[in-house]
């Protein structure tokens, strides 16, 4: 009796969790995956290889589907394969450069008057052609609501650039400037400006995009699908207007673990994988692993609060007590270049100086003479990367051995961009920018630009940005951009530190990658054989 | 006493969800950064934008009252939208639930199952030495150890790891926990085998395998109760796991809402859990009452 009762619990209970257990392991492993490649037809020479696919393990995840609210490295790789702008940075010889790009041709009419000339050969991915007025909508929303647009199109005392966008014919505007601006092609390569069709510009007026199915763009992949914190899945788009990319499915696997990450490429569930750790560069070489070591424009520095610290000899004393070719050599293993500029040299018009060599003696003599004795700082540091925590407990030794007391003090991402960028509430604060143009980078410095975190404030800074904006001549730009550098590296509101190398590594059989600074692969020519 | 216990449950889960919600919502709210810090980043809307958005999702009012609100929209079934993928919270959170659902049903059972024989081999085999090897290989590491682990075998035997899929969590989650239950079950089946009945049993010349069932039906109701609250963690979201093989469940989908401060989805999350795990408690304590026939006699 007691036995029967055992097994009326027992047997129902493994009966069922046999049942449960065989559905799941038919359901996840048996069946055939359901979005697998179809094997091409054709065999011939020409199309082998047209049908491959391409998974690339990336760290961080978007944080939004809008090209124009992007603002993550993440965002730009991913979206930037679905959108693209009016023009196209390439990289050229170590050097970046603009071509036009959606644009046939441009031309300036006057100072203040830019005629565009618009393909007319390019589609939407929902087979919508492009026109004048999607270009005029799109540059619209940008300057309207934008993060990035807004910092790119409008000028320091918060006007757009831009008081008039005129279309002549369905493929030709013209931009009606406020006021002569000199960066204006280099600000429309930005994907921040990326081109999408007039009515979902229109549809998503003040707020951004949020669903997949208004992600559109003329970009030479659409994207198939996305799965917050798992994957995107894009696919070739067909009606593309240029080069057909080889490469006709291309997975992003988002994985935030660096652990994750090396596995995926040793195990061969991804092809290529971004955001390496200089510590397991030899690790992936071993294994018979491709490693890309590219130059990147990110640099790393520690925002020095100028409020807090008001006196430029302090900011450089800090500057000096640090050993970055150490930090460069030991922490980072080589794989970055010690900052002897206030932005990557790989931008036209970048003036290189005398670096702030390490000099303890100097910094200590800068630091008395200013009075600064005695003092604590504390350091601000994002728990996002373990670089950075690293990174700060080098600074904060640096800075005890010149008498500086430093407490770090490690916030969560989020809210570490609201201490540093909102309420500037901190002494010192690790970041890296990655601009995408020289001139873009300088206004970060403006006062009252909204990414001036240290509240650097220089009027004759600030007098020469607009300089740079309204002079036509290019050598007597060339000279006032070297003057405004040349301010910003010696009054040091950062502790200039180092240009992060973009590390990728990939299997041996994928060809043809190329990488741009701004930790952007370029799939154009990307093969897997 | 099956009805009492069913109202005490709804109560206590009733409470549970008002003071989970509330709860995660102040700590999300007091926490340095909002939704516009994570849209905006490094930039600054202006502040009409700003007061825009604020107003939009309700940011502007007192605390209280945004509480009050949310509570007033977990009960009218209104969870609202993602902040920033406009899908439903309920859509979004039922999505993370069946994956997490499906993960600790599997785990659950698995591990039970894989417990129940190695305890087998113990007692009723007199083979203990691979039970042993077993669980003290198992314990030796905590499960996010065990996911790298598992993890750096596939990448060195070239194995495909399937991220996404379910295959390795479940296997982490079934390889780290078998150590433990596995010492729970043991020392409750030894304590078992040294009660009179089994003394009794053993005089009445039963099998060895029936006795080891006899004293098993005899643990069961407190072993269920211990691996029910493991089950209820895990539907809540086994994070380090989940996080580490990108498993879209519900730990992943906090850690998301978290970083993001997507305010709806958190709170649909910390609803969810609350029921799920009042839910979960009571279940177990019916179970127990139905498997152990000395708490029903009593009612």
């Amino acid at each position: 009796m007691e036995m029967r009762k055992t097994f009326k619990v027992i047997v129902p209970l493994v009966v069922v969790a046999i049942l449960l257990l065989s559905i799941f392991l038919v359901y996840e492993y048996l069946l055939p995956p359901r979005a697998t490649q179809t094997p091409a037809t054709a065999s011939t020479q020409e199309l082998q290889g047209t049908s491959a696919s391409l998974t690339i393990a990336i760290p961080t995840d978007l944080s939004t589907i809008d090209i124009q609210f992007a603002q993550g490295v993440a965002d730009f790789e991913v979206l930037g394969k679905v959108y693209e702008s009016l023009f196209r940075i390439v990289l050229d010889n170590g050097r970046l450069s603009y071509v036009p790009w959606l644009v046939k041709s441009y031309k300036q009419i006057n100072e203040t008057a830019w005629l565009f000339v618009i393909r007319d050969n390019v589609y939407f991915h929902n087979g919508k052609r492009l026109d004048a007025w999607d270009v005029k909508a799109s540059l619209e929303r940008s300057m309207r609501i934008s993060p990035i647009g807004r910092m790119l199109l409008r000028d320091s005392s918060g006007n757009p650039i831009i008081s008039r966008i005129a279309v002549l014919n369905s493929t030709a505007v013209v931009l009606v400037l406020a006021k002569p601006f000199t960066p204006l092609i280099e600000n429309l390569a930005h994907l921040a400006t990326a081109i999408m069709p007039r009515d979902i510009a229109e549809k998503y007026w003040s707020g951004p995009i949020n669903s997949t199915a208004d992600v559109i763009g003329t970009g030479p992949f659409k994207l198939v699908s996305y799965e917050k914190g798992s994957k995107a899945i894009l696919s070739r788009f067909d009606r593309y207007w240029g080069n057909a990319p080889r490469i006709s499915r291309l997975t992003y696997l988002i994985l935030p673990s660096s652990s994750a990450r090396i596995a995926s490429i040793l195990s061969g569930s991804a092809d290529v994988v971004v955001g390496v750790s200089p510590d397991d560069v030899a690790r992936l070489k071993s294994s018979g692993l491709v490693v890309y070591n590219a130059t990147g424009v990110r640099l790393v520095l520690v925002a020095i609060n100028c409020k807090r610290v008001p006196d430029p000899r302090v900011r450089q004393a800090m500057n000096y007590a640090v050993d970055r070719e150490a930090i460069a050599k030991n922490l980072l293993k080589g794989f970055a270049v010690v900052a002897n500029s206030v932005v990557s040299p790989v931008f036209p018009n970048v003036y290189t100086f005398k670096a702030y060599e390490y000099n303890v003696s100097k910094a200590v003599e800068l630091l008395r003479e200013a009075g600064f004795t005695n003092k604590t700082l504390r350091l601000l540091v994002s728990t996002r990367s373990p670089k950075d925590v690293q990174l700060a407990q080098a600074i904060q030794q640096y800075l005890v051995a010149v008498g500086i007391n430093v407490v770090i003090e490690q916030v969560e991402h989020t809210a570490f961009l609201k201490r540093v960028f909102t309420d500037h509430d901190f002494d010192l604060a690790i970041y890296g920018p990655s601009p995408s143009s020289l001139y873009y980078a300088l206004t970060y410095w403006r006062t009252n630009a909204s990414l001036n975190g240290p509240l650097y404030s220089n009027p004759v800074y600030d007098r020469l940005l607009d300089e740079i904006a309204s002079e036509l001549n290019e050598s007597r730009r060339a000279l006032l951009y070297r003057e405004a550098q040349q301010i910003l590296w010696s009054d040091a509101p950062a502790i200039w530190l180092y240009f992060e190398n973009i590390i990728v590594a990939t299997k041996p059989n994928v060809k043809g990658l190329q990488i741009l600074p701004f930790q952007m692969l370029v799939l154009d020519n990307t093969t897997v054989e | 006493m099956f009805w009492s216990l069913i109202a005490n449950g709804v109560a206590k889960a009733f409470a549970t969800l008002l003071i989970a919600t509330a709860l995660i919502y102040l700590i999300a709210r007091l926490f340095p950064g909002d939704p516009i810090t994570v849209l905006y980043g490094e930039q600054q809307p202006s502040e009409e934008v700003r007061k825009a958005i604020e107003s939009r999702l309700g940011l502007d009012k007192p605390l209280y009252m945004q509480v009050l609100i949310y509570w007033k929209r977990i009960f009218t079934g209104d969870w609202g939208r993602s902040i920033f993928f406009a899908e439903p919270v309920t859509q979004v959170v039922f999505k993370s639930l069946l994956n997490s659902l499906k993960l600790s049903i599997l785990a659950t059972v698995i591990t039970t199952l894989v417990c129940i024989a190695l305890a087998y081999l113990s007692m009723a085999r007199d083979i203990a030495l691979l039970p042993t090897a077993i669980s003290t290989l198992s314990s030796s590491m905590p499960t996010s150890v065990w996911g790298v682990t598992i993890m750096a075998v596939l990448a060195l035997t070239k194995k495909p790891v399937g991220f996404g899929g379910i295959g390795l969590p479940l296997t982490t989650l079934v390889v780290a926990g078998t150590g433990v239950f596995y010492k729970i079950l043991q020392s409750l089946l030894e304590k078992a085998y040294s009660e009179p009945f089994i003394g009794a049993y053993i005089a009445l010349g039963m099998t060895r395998n029936r006795i080891f069932l006899k004293a098993l039906r005899y643990v069961l109701p407190i072993y269920l109760t211990t691996v029910f609250y493991r089950a209820g963690l895990i539907i809540a979201g086994a994070m380090a796991t989940e996080a580490i093989f990108a498993y879209p469940g519900m730990g992943l989908l906090l850690l998301q809402a978290f970083s993001s401060r997507d305010y709806p989805v958190l709170i649909g999350w910390a609803a969810t859990v609350s029921i799920i795990l009042a839910t979960l408690n009571m279940v177990s304590d019916i179970l127990h009452i139905y498997m152990d026939p000395r708490l029903r006699g009593s009612s």
